[in-house]
């Protein structure tokens, strides 16, 4: 088979893992550095960045998980890569500044160890010859510790894809698969990045860009709040730098999956949302979704939707509130928040120098005063800021056909409802 | 006349600039803007003074920006020259006057029109060099050196120089800029910015267009087919610049 086969085939195999980062560490090679904002070096046609090159080392695999494009009976092409070749290919585009690095991932061929070893050695290639871009490392599930451990100390990033989020639904879709299969690895990986912190270069630590993982949302039951409750609970205990969600698109025709016709976007946005909050915006899961509320609202972001639950929280006043405070006011993110803080220092803020600062005032003005008043001519009913907040939604990240559906009246009118609590 | 406003015309480098701001200081001079040599258009309402570039004065002004002000506040005049946009000098002079009075904190008068603009410039250019550390694309030529044309909105060559010169430590590199005629020369981990340059046809080496090829096959492999979504990828790679990358030039036509 011609490398330029094998790469199409690796490459679409590997497409559905949405990680595409390439932030968090900086090492110097001959060839090559790991720039700390990360880069992204283009963009795909379905407006997904592409930073690393990210292949399978083989699409074979022993598992049938029910999702999976590469599963054992899914009739797809199949191809392998030899270390030597993921070397030369990822040498050369990155010389010619297509990518900032590599994300190598693979089906599990002959044995967990096995496919192990042979990504290592082409990422050992890389590395003894100079290369000094981004690595990132897809561990497999049952490989052994010694593997596990050299591979963090040549990659910038490891991880290990969650995929599903309850053990209902791994039985279910991948029953060859076990949680602690899962989460073994990804303890092991938490523990030795945090022993090898402290060494001094980035180069001489393990995975000094942390790890990630990911999870399909959309093939199972699980509701929003099941899955971001994981994810809070991962952030915390597993010492990790992201969640990555990935839309379920249907590749195999399988019973146990469900039937959509297009891939749940606009979920898998507000999911990016939420995390969003968990991570910089100092809120807890459980304050976003309960029980009763378990899934993200479609039509308007969670923050929004939160201001508008807790009213009383609110107004806050921007010439005194705390950071953490300014950061609950939907039209303020972490930046603009900072700038307030700063700015106020040399004067009291009115709404005109609000603009100046970046605060995206058609959402803020109805949850602030400056010094004691609330903007001229604004209304505070709730249900009447739902409907003002709602005309902001710019949904440019799903494709067209999509935008409509989250529109329709009759789905607003009850989001309204239950958001507002006026019915 | 007691009262003219003047307006300095430098050579259009950064040290040229920082000549002028520094004549300005000394000559008591009332001075409007400082404008590149290229850009002068004579006007009845202005004095106009020829400003020789200096570079010790240029020093002393860095200098003072740096420690009466802050390095961020330097970096800010350097990017906002760099825009090339119509009244930079008079935006330049005004908020290195305010930085000299208040210091380090000019950079939190967030509400002065001034402060916010130089601001707002300054990241506009930022955040051009960084898409260019992404979206610039290299072809090996015969001779094995690395060659790339760029066409930018600002002058940013001098900006990116370092991080493509170090990224490529071993290899010689020529980045040029279409619309400025300027190039960057690297060799092994040195670079040099050359003006003036006329570019000839090149002749790539044996493996690139292999190389293209492939990285094509790639781009378009690793799409997802059911999230399409060409007004997202538009959004974050404008069409002005696909002429120059590799893997979307193919579109255009």
């Amino acid at each position: 088979m011609e490398l330029i086969d094998k790469l199409e085939i690796l490459g679409d195999a590997a497409k559905y893992d949405a990680s595409c980062s390439s932030s968090g560490s900086s090492r110097k090679g001959s060839t090559g550095s790991a720039a700390l904002p990360g880069i992204c070096h283009s963009w795909a046609a379905d407006g997904r960045c592409i930073s690393l090159l990210k292949v399978l080392m083989d699409n074979r695999c022993l598992y049938n998980c029910a999702y999976c494009k590469n599963s054992r009976s899914s009739d797809t092409k199949r191809a392998g890569f030899e270390p030597q070749e993921v070397y030369e290919i990822t040498m050369n585009f990155y010389k010619r500044n297509y990518i900032e690095g590599l994300f190598l991932s693979s089906g599990v061929f002959r044995s967990p160890d096995y496919t192990m070893e042979k990504m290592i050695k082409a990422v050992e290639l890389l590395r003894n010859n100079g290369f000094g871009g981004y690595i990132h490392f897809k561990a497999i599930p049952g490989a052994s510790k010694e593997l596990i451990e050299r591979a963090g100390f040549l990659s910038d990033r490891m991880s290990v894809n969650v995929e599903l989020p309850t053990n209902d639904s791994l039985m279910l879709l991948a029953p060859e698969k076990s949680k602690q299969n899962i989460f073994l690895p990804m303890g092991q990986i938490a523990a030795s990045i945090t022993s090898n912190k402290n060494n001094f270069l980035d180069k001489d630590k393990f995975a000094p860009a942390g790890q990630s993982t990911q999870m399909i949302v959309g093939a199972t039951q699980d509701s929003d709040y099941q899955i971001l409750r994981l994810s809070q609970y991962m952030y915390k205990y597993y010492e990790l730098k992201r969640v990555y969600y990935s839309a379920y698109v249907p590749v195999n025709q399988n019973k146990l999956l469900p039937v959509i016709d297009k891939p749940p976007l606009l979920r898998e946005h507000r999911l990016y949302q939420a995390d969003w909050l968990l991570r910089f915006y100092g809120f807890d899961a459980s304050e976003i979704l309960d029980e009763r509320f378990p899934m993200l609202d479609n039509s308007l972001d969670p923050k929004c939707v939160w201001a508008l639950r807790h009213r009383e929280f609110f107004p806050v006043e921007i010439n005194k509130a705390d950071l953490l405070v300014l950061l609950r006011v939907p039209g303020i993110g972490n930046i603009s928040a900072r700038r307030i803080i700063s700015a106020r220092r040399m004067g009291p803020l009115s709404f005109e120098d609000l603009k100046k600062i970046g605060v995206v005032m058609k959402r803020a003005k109805y949850f602030i005063t400056c010094s004691g008043k609330y903007m001229n001519g604004i209304f505070l009913s709730t249900p009447q800021i739902y409907n003002s907040l709602v005309t902001y939604e710019k949904p440019l990240f799903l494709p067209l056909g999509m935008q409509t559906t989250m529109f329709e009246r009759e789905n607003m009118e009850n989001a309204k409802k239950i958001i507002t609590g006026v019915y | 006349m007691e009262n003219a406003e003047f307006i300095y015309i430098c050579d259009g480098t950064i040290e040229g600039l920082l000549s002028a701001v520094y004549k300005s200081y000394y000559s008591h001079e009332n001075v409007f803007d400082i404008i590149a040599s290229d850009d002068f258009q004579s006007s009845f309402a202005y004095e106009y003074r020829n400003i020789t570039t200096d570079f010790k004065q240029a020093q002393k002004v860095a200098y003072s920006i740096k420690s009466k002000i802050s390095r961020q506040a330097f970096e800010t005049v350097v990017n906002v020259w760099l825009t090339e946009s119509e009244l930079r000098g008079h935006h330049i002079l005004e908020y290195i006057k305010l930085g000299f009075k208040k210091g380090r904190d000019v950079d939190c008068m967030l509400t002065q029109e001034n402060v916010a603009f130089m601001q707002m410039m300054s990241r506009k250019v930022e955040f051009e060099v960084h898409r260019f550390l992404g979206i610039l694309r290299f072809s090996k030529l015969h001779d094995g050196s690395f060659f790339s044309s760029i066409s930018t909105d600002y002058n940013i060559l001098s900006l990116i120089a370092e991080h493509f010169s170090q990224r490529l430590s071993e290899d010689r590199l020529i980045i040029y800029d279409e619309k400025r005629k300027n190039a960057i020369l690297s060799d092994r981990g040195e670079w040099i910015l050359v003006n003036g340059i006329k570019m000839g046809e090149v002749t790539l080496s044996h493996e690139e267009t292999s190389f293209r090829d492939m990285w094509q096959r790639y781009f378009e492999a690793i799409a997802i087919k059911e999230r399409t979504n060409k007004k997202l990828q538009r959004s974050f790679i404008p069409v002005r610049y696909w002429s120059n990358v590799t893997e979307l030039k193919k579109e255009l036509q």
